[in-house]
């Protein structure tokens, strides 16, 4: 293995097992809301010292491995290794405790799955996988974690119990956060696409349009809501009608209208900058050859444009589905719901309840956009 | 001139205050290879991209076939005319075979008929066409890229082909080999030509007349041997080059134009053929000495070439 390699595998596995050696694995609490008393990874349960000893030699292996292959089955046992540690310690110390005991994840877990998700995920991509290869490879750890969560091994531990507490909220945050998302993508896709190529066809318009979009971005998303607020507020009272649609001064609709306005400028930007990189001799071959210029665009300014394209629908995806958190704030639904009810009850859990789910979503539609990337700049580089 | 494939009058079009063309006229016979020369910026292409209404120009007419090409939907005339530019232009997401036959399809040509047609070309252009025509253009090399660029250019079978430095960006051998096959293939389907260049060699070894433009004007407009013996004061007289053109005035004829009878004979070890250069028989002859050459085809003897007869034809006043 490379010296590069090498590097960056000890920068994974050292602060992997630094958190583990230095916080702990689980967070025992009396109760829901008081504070807890940390409980290491060598002393989770019974059999956790040989199991944390295991884990570090996993640990270190993915730094002295040669291969890269090796290295990425070793990262990913050590993260099975942890999973597994964590759902066994939880088991044990809610055996002995009362009904209203919680055990949640301590700093030590995450540090360290967090850094062995990133190990993994560096072995990957020095392998140079395709997207699809490692959409596939994503797709066991996956399955072994909703193999886990199905028979209940975790459910000991205290965000599970969130879960079953909350399990009505939950699925409807699911549906809100969904519902926002694909509400905003929607128009900001039919708005964006079109304003892109007006940015690329009339410099003109592309001095107004892309600065406008700028001051967009750039306005704070609580400041946003409460901008258009007034204006939807005002249009629900003067159409009553409108209300049975949901549009309204808060609730999901000025949610979703400003989550589309943040996503117009990465669509029309990325439009303009794929447009405007197609070579000039294309247009000209193809203008010389009586291409009309709708022709000239559909078959060959597009699909040359496509992989930038789809990288701004990719930026813009990632960025509504972490951005629609916020909607809750305005009554807009969606797992910010969960986040925000957690802040308010002290209930750490329950913000986590509402943020992995996030986080699992954008990575998700992240790895399916690159996928479709790859599979659109293949047959150039061929 | 009746009857000219393309005829320019009074063609003339300005970007801002620069006047780029500048009131040019000519005229294109058919089947005729017709040369724009001049360096860059002196409105060589300018004119080229208003014969097929790429730009479109601010006074004066292009008559194709007769017809003004105002009256054309551009489209349409671009469809019917051949079209070849520097840098090939060639759809990187396309194969080699989907390219050639962009301008049939849009024409509506049925497939079989297309298939039929782009194998036609490739197999012309010496490709394999099993082998050539699903590859993607970044699969080629320039050279190849180039040769598919002219043949997408000859799919739709147009009368007329516009190339704008279409040889520019490659190696001399490559270039060299490229202008033999396309001179061989023009003469073949009788196509009209205009080729834009600012290399005098490509200008002699491709075209029947050329034009040498400066500053938006054609100054003059002649055969490539006149051009070589009577090049107008000036800026012509630069371009054109006089210091060898004794031999580039050989390197226009062939050896069978002077060739005299000779006894049947096997070939000698130094000989020409007939449809090699004089220029080729004059090196060879200083090379060697002697006053003579023998003329060989398919290994014997069948005339001879004499010193005497090429010098004179390299002559001021001779022609």
């Amino acid at each position: 293995m490379s010296a590069p390699a090498r590097r960056a595998a000890l920068v994974y596995a050292g602060p992997a097992l630094g958190g583990l050696a230095l916080l702990p694995l689980l967070d025992f609490r009396a109760n829901r809301i008081v504070g807890g008393d940390g409980v290491m990874a060598w002393a989770a349960t019974g059999g956790s010292a040989y199991a944390t000893a295991l884990l570090a030699a996993l640990a270190l292996g993915t730094i002295l491995s040669g291969s890269q292959v090796l290295r990425l089955a070793l990262a990913l046992a050590a993260l099975a290794l942890l999973g597994w540690m964590a759902g066994q310690g939880a088991e044990a110390l809610m055996a002995e405790a009362s009904e209203f005991a919680r055990v949640s994840l301590g700093g030590g877990f995450w540090i360290a799955a967090a850094f062995l998700a990133l190990a993994a995920a560096d072995a990957a991509a020095r392998i140079g996988l395709r997207a699809m290869v490692r959409i596939a490879l994503l797709a066991g750890p996956v399955a072994a974690l909703a193999l886990a969560l199905q028979t209940g091994f975790f459910d000991d531990l205290s965000i599970l119990r969130e879960y079953q507490a909350n399990r009505d909220v939950f699925d409807a945050a699911l549906a809100g956060h969904l519902r926002l998302v694909l509400g905003a993508l929607v128009p900001a896709l039919l708005i964006g696409l079109p304003l892109g190529w007006l940015c690329f066809a009339r410099p003109r318009a592309r001095a107004v349009i892309l600065p406008v979009l700028n001051i967009l971005q750039t306005t704070p998303s609580i400041a946003m809501f409460g901008l258009l607020m007034v204006p939807l507020g005002a249009l629900a009272r003067s159409y009553p009608g409108l209300r049975d649609w949901g549009v309204g001064g808060i609730g999901a609709a000025p949610a979703i209208v400003a989550l589309a306005l943040y996503a117009l400028l990465p669509i029309a930007a990325n439009t303009y900058a794929g447009l405007s990189g197609v070579p000039a001799a294309m247009r000209e071959a193809g203008r010389g050859m009586g291409l009309s210029p709708a022709r000239l665009l559909a078959q060959v300014e597009l699909p040359l444009a496509l992989p930038v394209i789809l990288t701004g629908i990719r930026i813009t995806v990632v960025q509504t589905i972490g951005l629609a958190a916020v909607a809750a704030l305005i009554g807009g639904g969606g797992f910010g719901t969960l986040v925000f009810r957690g802040m308010g009850q002290a209930a750490m859990d329950l913000v986590l309840l509402g943020t992995l789910p996030i986080v699992a979503l954008a990575i998700a539609a992240s790895l399916a956009f690159d996928a479709m990337i790859e599979a659109t700049a293949r047959g150039e580089a061929a | 001139m009746k009857g000219a494939m393309i005829r320019v009058e009074g063609l003339t079009r300005r970007f801002g205050d620069a006047v780029a063309v500048d009131a040019i006229g000519f005229e294109v016979a058919r089947g005729e290879v017709l040369a724009l020369v001049g360096t860059s910026g002196c409105g060589k292409s300018t004119t080229l991209r208003m014969i097929n209404r790429l730009i479109e120009p601010d006074k004066g007419r292009v008559e194709i076939a007769g017809r003004d090409a105002r009256e054309m939907a551009p489209d349409a005339l671009r469809r019917g005319i051949g079209y070849v530019i520097q840098g090939v232009g060639l759809f990187p997401h396309w194969t080699v075979a989907r390219n050639i036959s962009t301008v049939p399809r849009l024409l509506g040509w049925d497939r079989s008929r297309i298939a039929a047609r782009v194998d036609e070309l490739l197999e012309l252009f010496g490709f394999d066409p099993a082998e050539a025509g699903p590859k993607y253009p970044a699969a080629l090399s320039g050279g190849q890229q180039q040769r598919i660029g002219v043949a997408r250019a000859m799919a739709a079978e147009p009368e007329i082909l516009l190339m704008d430095e279409p040889f520019g960006a490659l190696d001399p051998v490559t270039r060299a080999r490229l202008q033999d096959e396309f001179t061989a293939i023009r003469r073949r389907s009788g196509l009209t030509a205009i080729i834009v260049t600012h290399d005098m060699d490509e200008a002699f070894r491709l075209a029947d007349r050329i034009a040498v433009m400066d500053a938006g004007r054609i100054l003059q407009i002649d055969t490539p041997e006149r051009l070589l013996r009577g090049p107008r004061e000036g800026f012509v007289r630069q371009f054109v080059g006089l210091d060898d053109r004794a031999l580039r005035i050989l390197s226009l004829h062939r050896v069978r134009e002077l060739a005299r009878p000779a006894p049947d004979a096997p070939a000698p070890a130094q000989w020409v053929a007939p449809e090699d250069t004089l220029r080729e028989a004059a090196s060879r002859l200083i090379w060697e000495g002697g006053e003579a050459l023998a003329v060989v085809e398919a290994d014997r003897i069948t005339g001879e070439i004499r010193a005497e007869d090429i010098w004179r034809v390299g002559t001021r006043g001779a022609a």
